[in-house]
């Protein structure tokens, strides 16, 4: 129990109607996408960059756990609060502070939702390109604490990428701003690309200055199916050889087709071993001609299986298939639900098919109906595992699984995330992954939090 | 227990939070609205999951949650994971009515229903006379009799006064059209659509359901004709699941029957003048609950003179106008922060006229109209029976 006093400070810092202790409110911040769960004892909402200080002054003052959240849409229980603490939801803060779009950015409060800031682009002609799956809901904020990217990483980058300036909250309180308005900077130790992918680990992000770039005119989808698993690596290889940059090339290995072909049969998906799908943007004569240079790359491994439009409807149609994968996953095997773990693996792109090869071989030694696909451009693979809730055996099963998913990610020179992050959920393979370096990190969250408030358990 | 009988569909949420994105309650962009995440379809099926595994209590902020959800079915339509979002929100109310702990206005709505018959605690003597005005002759010369056809006309345009326009129209329209048609009169009862939302008892639902389709059974009916959405999906979706058996009529809405006419040569619509061009809201529990999307814009189309243009978010996507769930009678105000952001969508485009197919719709989008006429817009609320009615020269 948090003492009333406490109660009292936040609530002079955001305003008695933007702090809760309702029970049931607390435990529904207890929760985000992964099984971490973690329920606050205060949630606040608060409005300015002065309130987010507010509040971290008086969870500073009496050593209680700050947990930044967004969307809460995070994979690995980044923004759930397993010791207790005040969950600092930061959706409210969801204005659009500036655009300014002769010097190619915008100004945004951290509970900006990434399609909001796409659609009020868009009639400008513009686009900020850090686009994941879950731009829908995911926050700016939420975005670039973890680093997030997604399909089009290979040609755009990640969150840090665009960046150009930030507002921190301090674990102190205290206000930070660090950044400036042009596009390159290099005064100094980048603090912007220490915070990103930081999980709300060194304080909060109460402010972004970031990057945007102009939107394509248009966009054609390139569709091909493969029978075996190499040629399907192969050809993104000698794609990148052949001097062509996709913004995204995604994989569906046989999983996903079947499934999709199940879902949704209009989608017109073939089943074969996988199906690769390009994008390509530009002008159009661009896209045509790249798509023609993809041809020959296919041709060359003789893949004649293949579909190409610029069309957009068409292009839609052909993208259709990916996009169903996420629903599709749901109707693999009644009363089998997805989880998500084992879920974000990147690995070299050499390595691509044999992991796909291992993914199968798993799954079917611990009969878990599993969905294999996922950005094949950067190495990125997301394997859905599906289980039955009620049932601890699958459970016990799944966990074991994702554990070799991870070993087998790391064998290969891989990573146990490419995506999603750390949170509790990976936590244990922070010194797996970097003997030695480990350390340093955590020099550096003493350094700047020495009694560990901002987003405890969470990387270290 | 209610929650133990969607713990498949709690099952099947991966909490992924994409539902956020449309949820109307959630959506902290307008000024005023919530924002809390038990605002959204996630928060919502994390309270009922709560209560289901007796882990939190029904709390103000449970209540809160439940109690104001549009059941507009957007989180439904969103749902990666093809959760049914609206049947849970309907058991956790309901699991809250067994156990004592619903809000007292919601437990004073059902009390009056099962008492007088209607939501409004109206006398049932006057389910014809507050409507009929300069037709009641017509609909006098209807009421009870023996015919194929019935128009049930549910007790929103029944009772509240300034929705008499409705079933007007609607008898007017089956008389120029030459249906031998009845009315249940002082017989109908509430279809128990707002119960049924509401989380009321079975027993009491299913006493309203044998009490109409006796009466309409008894009349010989071999189809109803609805101008309300709510009690088209009570009578299609629920009764048969209340009464154990299918129904022995056939349903229908207004607009359904009208584009058969119309696909038949059965009808002549005559050019009509409006102030300019009309857009058309679907109804929540018209469209995305019945999949009923294509018939009102195919009768409106056929309308010489209609100029119909769409709103950005139409169909599958048309944003609620705030009046579903019975969320109103919980908290009027969640209602009118909806119908503010609804004039927004109305104001995004030319349109003069905003036509509707469902009384609640119509009260919804009038105070969002109100909202964009105080700003000096002009813009007015249509059902499309009205509109039909001007086609066939119905003054
Ligand atoms: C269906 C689905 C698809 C996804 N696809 C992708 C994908 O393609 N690529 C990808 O990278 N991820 C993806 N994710 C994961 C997730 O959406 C991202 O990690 C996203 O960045 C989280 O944003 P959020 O606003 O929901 O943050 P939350 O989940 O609320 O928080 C995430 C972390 O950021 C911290 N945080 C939040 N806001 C701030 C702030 N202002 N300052 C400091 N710390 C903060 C939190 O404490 C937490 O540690 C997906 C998730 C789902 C459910
Ligand atoms: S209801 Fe569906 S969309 Fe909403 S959080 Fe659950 S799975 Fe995601
Ligand atoms: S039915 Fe509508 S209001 Fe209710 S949770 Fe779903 S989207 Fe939100």
């Amino acid at each position: 129990m948090v003492p009333e006093e406490v109660i009292k400070e936040l609530e002079a810092a955001v305003g008695a109607g933007n702090l809760s202790t309702d029970d049931a409110m607390l435990y529904v911040y207890g929760f985000d996408v992964s099984d971490v769960t973690g329920k606050p004892d205060i949630v606040v909402r608060p409005g300015t960059v002065e309130e987010v200080a507010g509040c971290v002054k008086v969870c500073a003052k009496h050593k209680l756990p700050v947990i930044p959240r967004g969307a809460g849409s995070g994979a690995t229980g980044g923004a759930v609060a397993p010791t207790g603490g005040v969950v600092v939801d930061l959706t409210r803060m969801n204005k659009i502070l500036e655009l300014d779009l002769a010097n190619l950015q915008v100004a945004v409060q951290p509970g900006v939702v990434i399609d909001q800031l796409n659609q009020a682009l868009k009639p400008h002609k513009f686009c900020y390109p850090v686009i994941p799956g879950s731009d829908k809901m995911a926050t700016m904020g939420g975005v670039i604490a973890n680093d997030a990217s997604g399909m089009r990483a290979f040609k755009y980058g990640t969150a840090k990428d665009y960046v150009l300036g930030a507002t921190f909250v301090m674990p102190d309180g205290s206000v930070v701003p660090f950044g400036c308005k042009a596009l390159k900077n290099v005064a100094g130790l980048d603090l912007l690309r220490l915070f990103a992918g930081s999980e709300g680990t060194l304080g909060i992000m109460a402010e972004f200055r970031v990057k945007v770039l102009p939107l394509p005119p248009s966009r054609g989808v390139l569709v091909a199916y493969f029978e075996d698993l190499e040629t399907a690596g192969k050809a993104v290889i000698n794609t990148y050889q052949a001097g062509i940059v996709p913004s995204a090339v995604e994989i569906m290995e046989k999983s996903a087709l079947e499934v999709v072909n199940k879902y949704r049969p209009q989608a017109g998906v073939k089943v074969a071993e996988a199906m690769l799908l390009f994008e390509l943007e530009g002008d159009l004569d661009f896209v045509e001609s790249q798509a023609r240079s993809i041809g020959y790359v296919l041709d060359a491994l003789a893949v004649g299986d293949r579909q190409f439009s610029a069309d957009p409807a068409e292009a839609e149609r052909l993208w259709s298939a990916r996009s169903a994968v996420g629903a599709a996953t749901s109707v693999l095997e009644e009363g089998h639900n997805r989880v998500y773990e084992g879920e974000d693996i990147c690995v070299p792109l050499t390595e691509i098919p044999r992991t796909l090869r291992k993914l199968r071989e798993l799954r079917d030694k611990y009969r878990l109906g599993t969905v294999i696909f996922g950005h094949i451009s950067i190495g990125s693979l997301h394997p859905a595992i599906t289980i039955r809730k009620s049932d601890e055996r699958d459970w016990k099963a799944m966990k074991e699984l994702a554990a070799e998913i991870h070993a087998w990610a790391l064998s290969v020179g891989g990573t146990v995330t490419g995506e999603h992050g750390i949170g509790v959920a990976r936590k244990e393979y922070m010194a797996i992954m970097h003997p030695g370096a480990y350390e340093v990190m955590k020099r550096i969250k003493r350094a700047l939090d020495p009694d560990n408030i901002m987003n405890p358990g969470k990387i270290f | 227990m209610e929650l133990e009988k969607v713990r498949h569909v709690l099952e099947k949420c991966a909490r992924c939070g994409q539902c956020r994105a449309r949820c109307p309650t959630i959506d902290a962009n307008d000024e005023g609205v919530p924002g809390w995440e038990v605002f959204s379809p996630r928060g919502r099926m994390q309270v009922a999951k709560g209560l289901l595994e007796g882990v939190i209590r029904p709390t103000r902020a449970a209540l809160d949650g439940l109690f104001t959800c549009f059941y507009c079915n957007q989180c439904v339509e969103t749902c990666p994971s093809l959760a049914n979002v609206t049947d849970v929100v309907i058991a956790a109310r309901k699991h809250l009515v067994e156990g004592g702990c619903a809000p007292a206005s919601i437990l004073q709505a059902h009390e009056t229903i099962t008492g007088s018959k209607n939501m409004f605690g109206l006398d049932q003597d006057d389910r014809i006379e507050l409507w009929s005005g300069d037709v009641s002759d017509l609909v006098e010369a209807h009421v009870g009799k023996h015919a194929p056809l019935l128009y049930f006309v549910g007790c929103q345009a029944s009772f509240k006064g300034g929705l008499a326009n409705i079933p007007v129209r609607m008898v007017q329209i089956l008389d120029k059209l030459g249906e031998d048609f009845t009315l249940l009169g002082e017989d109908e009862v509430c279809c128990g659509n707002p119960m049924e939302l509401t989380g009321g008892p079975d027993e009491g639902l299913k006493e309203l359901a044998e009490a109409n389709v006796n009466k309409i059974a008894e009349l010989g009916v071999r189809r109803v004709i609805f101008t309300c959405p709510g009690c088209y999906r009570v009578f299609k979706e629920v009764y048969p699941r209340l009464l154990g058996k299918g129904l022995p009529f056939s349903c229908a809405m207004a607009s359904e029957y009208l584009a058969e006419k119309i696909r038949s040569k059965d009808i002549d619509l005559k050019p009509i003048q409006l102030p300019g061009k009309v857009v058309y809201h679907d109804p929540c529990e018209l469209g995305r609950h019945m999949g009923v999307y294509d018939e009102p814009r195919e009768v409106l189309r056929a309308i010489p003179g209609v100029d119909l243009v769409e709103f950005k978010h139409n169909k599958e996507d048309c944003n609620c106008c705030g009046m579903g769930g019975g969320a109103a009678m919980y908290d009027a105000k969640v209602s009118d922060f909806q119908a503010r952001a609804k004039a927004s969508d109305i104001a995004e485009v030319d349109a003069c006229s905003v036509i509707t197919h469902c009384p609640a719709c119509f009260q919804g989008i009038e105070k969002a109209c109100g909202v964009l006429n105080a700003r000096g817009a002009g813009v007015e609320v249509l059902d499309l029976v009205e509109v039909v009615a001007r086609a066939l020269g119905i003054e």
